[in-house]
């Protein structure tokens, strides 16, 4: 399986299984083009069930509906907008959301600032336009383009990232759903079973707001970051499994608790006050998502991993610095602040207390 | 047992679908007469029942008379299943009888312990739910016995659904001593009647329909040492907003206005409710909100297939809402609530059905007044009132009234600046059924809004427990009731003499006085007003060294604040025993000499003592020189020349000896010391207008200008420094 040796492999590949038999047991009316009935589609997504002896594992952890509404969007005529601040998993739900309807994730657009017009609708292979001139050899299908050929789902990243006329271009393409080519003078009308997921978040700086023309074509879904602890924790669990064994680490020390005891952490900075909500605390200004607890504990695994021999604490301490402080005095301060009001005084909690006191204070 | 037919209706209190399907149910059965799951004592409620006199939502509420917190009440809205039972009794003129419980037992602490933990400790509704996969117990009814209440089989399918979920389920005491009354209610009717329906909440189902099951002789049991205490029982209005909060039978509407749309549009709620919200959405946020109602009307339906639903229900409205608004959830919500959400709806209740003789007075008083029609709307509104009109000053006394019983229909808008010759009175008038409660409880005082009033004054009214004197006062002037006020002098000059802080009564005088000067519109009677003052004045005459020598420096300047409020109303008081004033006044000097006095009071006291003309020149300087060039502590000197200035700071510029004084005060200062006395001085000449500052900046650059002449001509340098430190004393920039 050559496909298994990149380092991401498409949600369709990884979960071919639980795809396959979600298909076979589907009865209900599919609406047309989809892999899957919508019921089956969140299924998938959500998991936490057995289908014939099949476990379906839980892919995005959160509220139902909103899931049932993203779902629901696709199925009728409208595209889909998935907001939220950084690591609120919204590309992860596009992506399972492309792999249960159209069977397929890899169509994709990644919004930037720089890009044209012509990276959503085609562009030209200009050695055969010089040669042959204008014709259907000569054009560069996008990855919209083939979407709407094939009748799939099509995703774009980071919409709000990409110029106001760039994201306009957009708008005749969702509400007429075809693609004129006036060069051609021919159009590309999409087949059934064609639509759009775009995921934008509301926090970063720099970023283009939709006109209210293309925010109509949309249905907006906004995901939130994880309501509880234990959901969060799942989370952060789940997510750094898949990677670990993306990255064939071997295994190491750092286990469940110190995730725990990270989520904690991330958790208290972010609320601004301490679990138990006894104690109010200073919020930094980085967004601490679940994203950051991960990448701290892929990071920190990987340290483990490949320079081994010291405490979990040692790994793991100076990633979490580095993903709190982004600004170096006020978020230092902070953070001395909440180690020495907080975590000085947990039980259990003393080499934390300790290694990050050190690493904050080298002197 | 007697052959009557008894026919069992289990329904969801404030269900739109339950009830319309028992519309239906009686329509077709036609019984004799109707038992309804209401307090046994609360049938002399329903007897007089007219549904023209009774504006849902509205409400039995039951009542201990010596107790009002121990109050039980059962709420019914139009789309409630009890409300339309007893609508078609009416109608169809047969009699209703209440078999539940009576609240006399219920209501009586001593009965059942743990009352309310044993009601909540178990929902087997939520248990089912949830073995559907329904997460909200809530949605679930809903969905199942509320919108898709079309079925024909409704109440056989509650019926079966329910003993599966009773059995094997534990009951609290409570509701077993209640379905024991039931059944033995119910079998006595089942003596006078051949058909009866029986309408109860879908729980008690199981033990009422096998009924025979049971031995009379046990439920007897159960009840026999129950304990009766007596209640008074009304019909009172009741509001969307509270039907939400919680109710009677423990079973809250999450949101009564949708639960009336529903039971209003029926199977067609859901297009027509996206229209409208979408409609007033438009109206009030100016959002482009085009085809919204359709596109959320698929994503709804789509929502309701995927959901396993037949007809869409309140979440997958909302959801799709939501999704095609691009809204945040809360500020949809924020934007409906009012209307399409909980609802702002008040119910009404006829004049026939008020009970309590303060209630029919109040009413009266409300006709009297023209403010029928402001009366229990469920928004705020404004009046302007001209007390010169008739009715316009009914509806004021009545407002004020009512604000000291402790219902603030009107919120007085302008207190402020109305002295009592003011003839214009602004109000906001908010009615909300709450007040309801309030007046039954103030029947305790009284039958008539002014006895009420009248007895709750002297016996109940703290004037000292509100800090807020003058809102106490403006009210009790106002309300009408001339004898309130004498009564109310009659309590504070006792209060004169147990009290000890001298402040509040300080603060009270110039009050007082002013309404003595003025008069007023309400001829209150001067005479005790007059005597209550001089007692005030007496009281500060004899017990004021305490408060002159206060050393706490808190609540210095409020304090200096009000003792030179009351000073100058003495001067306003015309029939003030002259001498005894005059004496005191003097007296001032002797406590502002007393080394304990702080220097901001030793500074106000020689200000007044100076003010009376009870100072000459010499003797000023002399004080002042003692006070102000304390070599010691430069700081106290500033604070002296605060307390002498906070009254009048504008004598400065009048006066060129104080003038001199100063400048000559601050001139000799070191740079440092300069800087530390600069707050209080500041804190004076700063409330100066800017046209005496002015004056002041110009007076303070002439004197030197003259001394220029013979002495060296200072540098540039230091004439920069002198004006930036003089305009840093007067609080410019």
């Amino acid at each position: 399986m050559q496909e298994f040796s990149s380092i991401k492999i498409p949600s369709e590949q990884l979960y071919r299984q639980e795809l396959e038999i979600l298909k076979k047991v589907d009865k209900g009316a599919k609406p047309p083009g989809w892999q899957l009935t919508p019921a089956s589609a969140v299924d998938y997504i959500l998991g936490d069930k057995e289908v014939e002896g099949i476990p379906i594992s839980a892919k995005y952890f959160g509220n139902r509906s909103l899931v049932e509404v993203a779902v629901a969007t696709l199925a009728t005529d409208r595209a889909l907008l998935l907001i939220g601040v950084p690591g609120t998993a919204k590309t992860l739900l596009s992506e399972h959301l492309a792999a249960a309807i159209s069977g397929q994730s890899h169509w994709l657009v990644q919004g930037t600032a720089g890009m044209s017009e012509d990276q959503l609708r085609y562009s030209w292979n200009y050695a055969q336009l010089l040669s042959k001139g204008p014709g259907w050899e000569a054009l560069v299908p996008s990855p919209v383009f083939h979407a709407m050929e094939k009748g799939c789902i099509v995703r774009v990243e980071e919409l709000t990232r990409m110029p106001s006329d760039v994201q306009d271009s957009l708008i005749t393409l969702l509400s007429e759903k075809t693609l004129p080519i006036p060069e051609l003078n021919e159009s590309l009308r999409a087949k059934k079973g064609f639509n759009l997921i775009a995921t934008a978040n509301d926090r970063d700086k720099g970023v283009q707001e939709l006109s209210s023309a293309l925010q109509r074509r949309f249905n907006t879904v906004k995901l939130p970051l994880p309501a509880s602890f234990e959901e969060e924790v799942r989370i952060v669990i789940n997510r750094s499994k898949e990677m670990e064994k993306i990255l064939e680490l071997p295994p190491t020390g750092i286990s469940n608790e110190e995730i725990r005891t990270l989520v904690t952490i991330f958790r208290e900075l972010r609320g601004g006050e301490t679990l138990d909500q006894s104690q109010k605390i200073r919020s930094p200004q980085a967004t601490l998502s679940p994203a950051e607890i991960i990448s701290v504990v892929q990071n920190s695994k990987a340290m483990a991993a490949y320079f081994p021999g010291r405490e979990n604490q040692e790994y793991f301490v100076p990633s979490l610095i580095g993903a709190v402080i982004k600004d170096p005095q006020l978020d230092r301060a902070l953070l001395q602040e909440y180690n020495e009001n907080v975590v000085r005084n947990r039980p259990g909690w003393e080499k934390i207390y300790a290694a990050l006191r050190w690493e904050l204070n080298p002197s | 047992m007697l052959g009557a037919k008894l026919e069992y209706f289990g329904i969801r209190h404030h269900g739109p679908g339950s009830a319309r399907q028992l519309a239906v149910a009686l329509e077709t059965l036609r019984p004799q007469a109707l038992l309804i799951e209401l307090p046994a004592d609360c049938q002399e409620l329903l007897g007089p029942f007219d549904p023209h006199q009774l504006e849902p939502p509205v409400a039995i509420l039951q009542y201990d008379k010596r107790d009002f917190n121990n109050a039980s009440s059962s709420p019914m809205a139009n789309f409630s299943p009890e409300w339309i039972a007893l609508v078609y009794a009416f109608e169809n003129k047969i009699p209703v009888h209440p078999i539940d419980l009576p609240n006399q037992i219920l209501l009586c602490q001593e009965n059942f312990s743990n009352r309310s933990s044993a009601a909540r400790s178990k929902d087997p509704f939520s248990l089912f739910a949830q073995s559907l996969g329904q997460s909200d117990t809530e949605a679930w009814w809903e969905s199942f016995f509320e919108i898709e209440s079309e079925r024909e089989d409704h109440f056989e399918v509650v019926k079966e659904l329910i003993a599966h979920l009773r059995e094997g389920t534990e009951e609290s005491e409570e509701t077993l001593a209640r379905e024991a009354f039931m059944r033995i209610s119910l079998k006595e009717y089942s003596k006078k009647y051949n058909s009866l329906a029986v309408v109860c909440g879908a729980w008690h189902l199981p033990a009422l329909q096998n009924h025979q099951d049971y031995k009379v002789k046990e439920d007897l049991q159960r009840l026999k040492n129950l304990k009766k205490i007596t209640l008074e029982s009304v019909w009172i209005p009741w509001s969307y907003q509270r039907l939400k909060a919680s109710s009677g039978y423990k079973a809250g509407v999450v949101f009564p206005a949708w639960y009336e749309w529903l039971f209003t549009e029926r199977h067609k709620a859901g297009a027509r409710w996206l229209v409208q919200v979408n409609r007033f959405l438009r109206e009030k946020t100016n959002a482009p909100l085009g085809a919204v109602a359709t596109e959320a009307f698929a994503l709804a339906q789509q929502l309701t297939s995927m959901r396993k639903k037949s007809l869409p229900g309140f979440e997958e409205l909302f959801d799709a809402q939501v999704a095609v608004s691009g809204m945040e959830r809360n500020e949809l919500s924020k934007w409906l609530d009012q209307r399409f959400l909980t609802g702002d709806k008040v119910g009404k209740v006829g004049s026939i059905f008020h009970r309590l003789p303060l209630q029919s007075d109040f009413d009266a008083r409300v006709k009297s007044a023209r403010l029928t029609k402001d009366w229990e709307q469920g928004y705020t509104e404004c009046k302007e009132l001209d007390l010169r009109k008739p009715s316009h000053l009914k509806a004021s006394e009545l407002l004020h009234s009512l604000i000291l019983l402790n219902v603030p229909w009107g919120k007085w808008l302008n207190p402020e600046g109305s002295g009592l010759g003011n003839f214009r009175e602004q109000w906001e008038l908010h009615w909300l059924p709450d007040y309801y409660l309030t007046l039954l409880e103030c029947g305790l005082w009284g039958n008539t809004l002014e006895e009420a009033l009248r007895n709750k004054t002297i016996n109940a009214l703290d004037p000292f427990a509100s800090a807020n004197w003058s809102r106490l006062l403006h009210h009790i002037f106002r309300c009408g009731i001339p004898e309130l006020s004498v009564e109310l002098f009659a309590l504070l000059s006792k209060k004169l003499v147990e009290e000890e802080d001298l402040e509040p009564w300080l603060e009270l005088f110039p009050k007082l006085l002013h309404y003595l000067r003025f008069g007023d519109l309400r001829n209150t009677s001067t005479e005790v007003l007059e005597q209550l003052l001089l007692q005030i004045f007496n009281k500060v005459q004899f017990t004021g060294r305490k408060f002159f020598l206060n050393k706490e420096e808190n609540h210095l300047h409020q304090r200096i604040h009000v003792f030179l409020e009351f000073h100058q109303s003495l001067q306003l008081w015309s029939n003030a025993p002259a001498p005894s004033v005059q004496a005191w006044q003097k007296r001032l000097l002797t406590f502002a000499s007393q080394p304990e006095c702080p220097p901001e009071m030793k500074g106000t006291l020689t200000y007044l003592s100076w003010n009376c003309q009870l100072l000459d020149p010499q003797t000023l300087a002399i004080f002042f020189h003692r006070e102000v060039n304390d070599v010691l502590k430069a700081e106290n000197g500033s604070r002296w020349l605060y307390g002498f200035f906070v009254g009048q700071p504008g004598i400065l510029l009048l006066n060129p000896l104080l003038f001199a004084w100063v400048s000559q005060w601050i001139k000799g200062l070191e740079e440092e010391v300069f800087n530390s006395v600069v707050p209080p001085l500041r804190k004076v000449f700063g409330s100066l207008s800017s046209t005496d500052k002015q004056a002041l900046l110009s007076l303070t650059l002439q004197v030197p200008a003259q001394e220029q002449q013979q002495t060296l001509s200072p540098s540039r340098e230091i004439w920069e420094i002198v004006e930036k430190n003089i305009s840093q004393l007067l609080g410019e920039q």
